[in-house]
């Protein structure tokens, strides 16, 4: 029975029309994935499929029907009969989804109040049992800042199961989240959802995720539909160049390991570094004693998830915070206790490149004053030297030369990290500091900057400290991993020896997590 | 707590040291002479009696260098004594005690009235989507901050007392000379709140907790006073420090215009009669208001924002 079906659907912002004539079906109780990167119209789809355009949105042409009625240009008194009770939908980003200033109880329960499935007498037990179902017993006091994301998007398919809906959309549910957390709120949602025989409609940018999880893919590029099958079908034989492409990006855990002969000197050297934070409450250890050699030219992967300390190491690796006790030697310098004035000329050798390049680019600047930044507090040669320096660096990150006039606003994601790693190039560094570099980029795009990053480590002999909490993207560019929990050191070695072999169970755990296994079994057929 | 409640009181008596001191250096270095003034005030034109003024300038230790001086009112001031007013012959306290609890009535009532009048507007602006009704409502406020006090307060006493006799036109008699004065102070505090929080709905419903709590199936009105107004208040309820500073302000004002007696009119008269005393209580009671208001707002926050609560973070 279909239970949703998009006929022709055509939906512009102004004259620029994001969705081109779509079709598009989801049968009562099936799991469609809806595949793309962004700017591929998918997130549009899933809001008119909820009625939560944005106003500068308009159904231009097509049909949107939910159970046997047509919804295209109902009201949105209409659409609130439908939405949370028949219609559920788990928004994309958990930390902002909630409502930071009520509880998250309150806001499980408006669900059920607004559809009558409870009344005030009995929504506070009904509110107890859908959070504990959540795995969040007795939480429905907390407010949202005091659960981790997550929590946080477990409480959001609380909230959007709560009236057990015929239909739940997910938008990139999980693309904030760390890749464990990931596998076990889109275990959550699977098995809530296959035990009411909910139908799920999961809009993600990373074919690896809808590989695991849906029973048909349907692929999305500017706005049209360029394939669509059962999942098994577009994996084992993709119809179609672009999917064959998304394919290739997404990261693998078979992929032969980068390998370097061994005996390379060390250029970072942390020796059992540990950083503590004095706080009213007492003391919290970010980092435990940790040991971690970066040698020249080679790539070391820092790996764990949110809260495991890999970003305080980042600061003190780059010196921009001190240590509570142990050493940072970098190229056989101690710079643990160096001055302001005494690290400055060292600055210039290590250059962090951060994890969003939406707020590490400044937008007011053209691009060509962002990569003159460091050119310019170095004193590099006169103004039409720096110039030229730019525009070489942008070259080097594969930008067009034009790029050097524009804003950073004007680009897309993938391209601002380029710049950002343009501007870490600009002093001729020796090694960089890669703190989530590609986590906040679509999976095709991610694997073109790993891929420029390789390339310019080969042309220019650069180290890198790349940090990540995905396994499968620090095995595509370092040749040695180090696993980073509770702020200690868990494992370490050659990327080979550890993915091949992990010894720890949280290694195992994580390798466990990385989504797209069947991409890689069904590639392997 | 009661350290943070500590510090917080420790920094208040030094902003009230801190602005007893800054008034008495100003009056200090001010060119007029007291004495004068004073024996002015009584009547004593033309001739003064030179004895007169030297006994005067001894009572205030006029002639004792500026530490003397000041260690002196420093002294009285610790133990809440400013002098005695130079016009009346009366301790200041006991004209700012008098007039204290009458300012309090009028700027409460304002205070309310502003609340209602600004939150009421700014609601009625979030409830609408659009179009005329809600640009004509959006456009009150700063119409009306830039109506002069004095001037709506003459138009109103022109109205409703002349013309309708609803209100008494002056005097502190009976609740209903509270009205027009309380009106007349609260329309600029009400448009200031109207456009603080109607820009703070505006901004609050383009966050993403609206779009869960719309696909939840919350109607407009629902989302508004569930998810939307609290946390579009919390900038507002900082501005409640500043409004109090604009009542006070407002007060002088509003005060002469309707002949009230109240601590607005004190500033007035004591400011025309150069009454220094009178005008040293005055700057430390207003120091004391904001003292006061700011730290219950602080101490209020943390009620309407959970986040900046002592944090029980749990763990996944």
């Amino acid at each position: 029975m279909t239970l949703l079906k998009i006929s022709d659907l055509r939906i512009s912002y102004g004259t620029t029309e994001a969705v081109r004539g779509i079709g598009l079906e989801v049968a009562a109780g099936e799991v469609v994935a809806l595949v793309g990167e962004s700017g591929s119209g998918k997130s549009t789809t899933a809001h008119a499929v909820t009625g939560l355009l944005p106003s500068a949105a308009r159904v231009t042409g097509g049909t949107i029907e939910f159970a046997g009625q047509d919804v295209t240009h109902w009201p949105e008194r209409a659409w609130r009969h439908l939405r949370g009770a028949d219609l559920g939908f788990v928004p994309q980003d958990p930390a902002v989804a909630l409502n930071p200033v009520r509880r998250v109880g309150a806001q499980v329960a408006d669900v059920l109040l607004l559809h009558r499935r409870a009344t005030r007498r009995t929504v506070k037990e009904r509110v107890a049992a859908i959070l504990e179902q959540a795995g969040l017993p007795g939480q429905a006091g907390r407010y949202p800042h005091e659960l981790s994301g997550g929590m946080r998007q477990r409480v959001l398919i609380g909230i959007a199961l709560a009236c057990a809906p015929k239909l739940v959309v997910a938008d990139e549910p999980t693309s904030a989240l760390d890749v464990t957390v990931q596998r076990r709120i889109l275990d959550h949602l699977a098995t809530l959802t296959a035990a009411e025989g909910t139908a799920v409609l999961l809009i993600t940018h990373d074919l690896g995720v809808a590989a695991d999880r849906a029973d048909r893919i349907v692929v999305m590029r500017d706005g049209e539909i360029v394939e669509t099958g059962p999942s098994r079908d577009v994996l084992a034989r993709p119809a179609q160049p672009y999917t064959v492409r998304l394919l290739e990006a997404v990261p693998s855990l078979s992929a032969p390991a980068r390998t370097a002969a061994p005996g390379a000197p060390p250029l970072l050297e942390l020796r059992g570094v540990r950083k503590e934070f004095r706080h009213p409450g007492g003391t919290t250890v970010a980092v435990r004693d940790v040991d971690l050699v970066v040698p020249k030219g080679r790539t070391v992967g820092l790996v764990g998830e949110s809260g495991s300390g890999k970003s305080t190491t980042a600061r003190i690796a780059l010196r921009l915070a001190a240590p509570t006790s142990g050493r940072v030697v970098f190229d056989g310098t101690d710079v643990t206790e160096s001055s302001r004035r005494a690290l400055r000329p060292l600055r210039r050798r290590f250059q962090p490149v951060y994890q969003n390049p939406f707020s590490s680019l400044d937008p007011r600047l053209t691009i060509g004053a962002i990569i003159d930044e460091p050119l310019q507090a170095f004193r590099e040669g006169d103004r039409a030297a720096r110039r030229r320096r730019a525009a070489e660096l942008l070259d080097k990150v594969a930008l067009p030369a034009a790029t050097i006039d524009r804003r950073a606003t004007e680009l897309s994601g993938g391209q601002r990290q380029r710049v950002a790693i343009a501007r870490a190039l600009a002093l001729h560094p020796d090694l960089i500091v890669l703190d989530e570099p590609v986590s906040a980029l679509d999976v095709s795009v991610q694997d073109q900057i790993l891929r420029l990053l390789v390339r310019l480590q080969d042309e220019l002999g650069l180290s890198y400290l790349f940090i990540s909490h995905d396994l499968a993207v620090v095995r595509q560019i370092s040749h040695e991993v180090t696993i980073l929990r509770e702020g200690a050191v868990v494992e370490a070695g050659p990327v080979a020896d550890v993915f091949d072999s992990p010894q720890h169970p949280y290694t195992k755990e994580l390798l466990m997590a990385v989504p797209g296994q069947t991409v890689r079994s069904g590639t392997d057929r | 707590m009661a350290r943070y409640l500590a510090r917080r009181v420790a920094q208040g008596v030094f902003v009230l040291w801190a602005a007893f001191t800054a008034s008495f250096v100003i009056l200090y270095l001010l060119p007029s002479d007291p004495v004068e003034i004073m024996l002015a005030s009584t009547g004593s034109m033309g001739e003064l009696d030179p004895a007169a003024v030297a006994a005067l300038r001894a009572e205030y230790h006029l002639d004792d260098p500026f530490y003397v001086q000041y260690g002196i009112a420093l002294g009285r001031f610790a133990r809440g004594d400013f002098g005695t007013s130079i016009p009346q012959r009366v301790p200041v306290t006991q004209l700012i005690g008098e007039a204290f609890p009458e300012t309090l009535r009028l700027a409460a009532a304002a205070f309310a009235l502003a609340l209602l009048l600004g939150g009421g507007t700014a609601l009625l602006a979030g409830l609408l989507r659009g179009g005329w009704a809600r640009r004509l409502l959006l456009s009150l406020p700063p119409l009306l901050v830039s109506v002069p006090s004095f001037w709506a307060g003459l138009i109103l006493l022109q109205i409703f007392s002349f013309r309708l006799g609803w209100f008494p036109a002056i005097g502190n008699q009976g609740a209903g000379s509270v009205v027009l004065p309380a009106v007349t102070l609260a329309l600029p505090t009400a448009a200031v709140i109207a456009q603080v929080l109607a820009k703070s709905l505006l901004s609050t419903w383009r966050e993403p907790f609206v779009v869960t709590a719309r696909a939840k199936g919350g109607s407009r009105p629902g989302i508004l006073f569930r998810d939307v107004l609290r946390h579009a208040s919390l900038p507002g309820f900082t501005l409640v420090g500043m409004t109090v500073g604009n009542l006070l302000a407002g007060a002088i004002v509003v005060e002469t215009v309707f002949s009230r007696l109240g601590v607005g009119r004190l500033v007035e008269e004591a400011v025309s009669a150069q009454d220094i005393p009178m005008i040293q209580g005055l700057v430390v009671l207003s120091a004391l208001v904001f003292v006061v208001v700011n730290l219950a707002v602080d101490l209020v926050y943390p009620l309407l924002d959970p986040r900046i609560r002592p944090s029980r973070a749990v763990r996944a």
